[in-house]
């Protein structure tokens, strides 16, 4: 089970503060894609966009990324 | 699998539909059918890599598919591409090398809106090495029987309830221990660059590091290994050429040189993995010498440039179909 949107982890995620190798390699793209983008200047609600879009990734491919869950949220 | 004429119009006369890879002659010759498909005469046949203007290459679309559409994208509507992707399914995609919409696709698709949440896949098309310069790389439309040296031609295909598309790599390259190489700007063909920071032209650091440019740059994505493959080095134009674009922001480096291609592969191949498609880079083709050798489980064209979300280099894409 993923955690709720409004938790730390997923920004920590989009910002790069969270450093995962993913297996998912859809995973691994769209993660590296809002990493980089926020890294060349991103204000609150930049980073708010990547959490939606990233958690509504993980959401719909929560089924092939459990590995991936686990690692990056110990579920 | 390689198929002559004959076959596949008994094939498409049946009504099944496919995505199909083959010179441009013969893909004329088809009849009329739910397909799509891109010119090339190099693939990884199951019985090995081959080189062949009399047979084209079929993937029948995979089964639990419910719902095919054809569609063409011009470099305007391009972007519109995960948008009409099916929410459950996935999208196959061909692109002709060089074209308007090769350029804008490996530039601007990993912002495009809603990429990554849709599936992707497909393949670059090219023309035989000897007609390089001479023939255009195509793309067909087989329903209508139209083809294009520009636009890009898509198959949206939705799956049944319960079945998930995964797309992969399998990309032997990993980045070397040399320097970190990053640009200031996203492009195909590149002036300077910044070798751990310090700016050089990246032409004169390839010559003067005597770089093997059969190995290509990679770059981290989170733990996906993406290449960008060198087309030519220039250094008394400064210039140098890429068979994809290199990204402002993204830290490369070169490649380490890998051992034989078939072990390598072999050993990085997931277990128990049943795909409904794959592809490989004729750079792969060329440099480890794969004609006549058989990658495993692995079937499909040998093409200009492969297709997972994203434009990549050097790269075999696959596709498979699980249930969820």
């Amino acid at each position: 089970m993923l955690p709720d949107k409004a938790d730390k982890r997923w920004e920590d995620l989009v910002t790069g503060k969270i450093k995962h190798e993913f297996k998912s390699v859809p995973a691994a793209m769209c993660v590296a894609r809002h990493v980089r983008a926020l890294a060349q200047g991103a204000d609150k609600s930049a980073v708010e966009k990547s959490v939606e879009d990233v958690y509504a990734f993980f959401i719909k491919y929560q089924p092939i990324l459990k590995e991936d869950i686990q690692a990056v949220f110990g579920r | 699998m390689l198929k002559t004429i004959g076959e596949m119009e008994q094939e498409l006369q049946a009504g099944k539909a496919f995505f199909i890879a083959g010179e441009e002659e013969l893909l004329k010759k088809l009849p009329r059918g739910n397909w799509i498909g891109g010119t090339i005469p190099y693939f990884m046949a199951e019985t090995g890599g081959v080189v062949t203007q009399e047979k084209v290459f079929a993937t029948e679309v995979p089964p639990g598919t419910v719902e095919t559409s054809i569609s063409w994208y011009t470099e305007k509507s391009l972007p519109r591409l995960p948008g009409d992707s099916p929410d459950n399914g996935f999208t196959f995609v061909i692109i002709p090398a060089t074209s308007a919409t090769h350029v804008s696709f490996a530039q601007n698709a990993p912002e495009y809106e809603g990429n990554f949440l849709k599936n992707l896949i497909g393949w670059i098309s090219g023309v035989h090495l000897n007609d390089l310069g001479s023939k255009a790389p195509k793309v067909f439309n087989g329903k209508t029987g139209e083809n294009s040296a520009q636009d890009t031609i898509s198959m949206h295909c939705t799956l049944e309830e319960g079945r998930i598309p995964t797309i992969g790599i399998i990309n032997l390259f990993r980045q070397g221990d040399g320097d970190t190489i990053t640009f200031d700007e996203t492009g195909f063909s590149v002036g300077e660059c910044r070798i751990n920071g310090e700016r050089e032209n990246f032409a004169k650091y390839l010559t003067r590091i005597e770089a093997d440019t059969r190995l290509p740059l990679v770059a981290n994505y989170s733990g996906a290994m993406v290449n960008v493959s060198f087309q030519a080095v220039k250094p008394e134009e400064g210039v140098v050429d890429l068979y994809a674009p290199v990204f402002s922001g993204v830290e490369y480096r070169i490649a380490a040189p890998v051992g034989d291609y078939v072990t390598e592969f072999s050993r990085l191949l997931p277990s128990g993995l049943d795909t409904a498609f794959s592809c490989n880079c004729i750079l792969n083709f060329l440099y480890s010498e794969l004609e006549g050798k058989v990658t495993a489980g692995m079937a499909g064209p040998v093409t200009f440039g492969e297709i997972a979300y994203q434009l990549l280099n050097q790269t075999l894409v696959y596709l498979e179909i699980r249930s969820a």
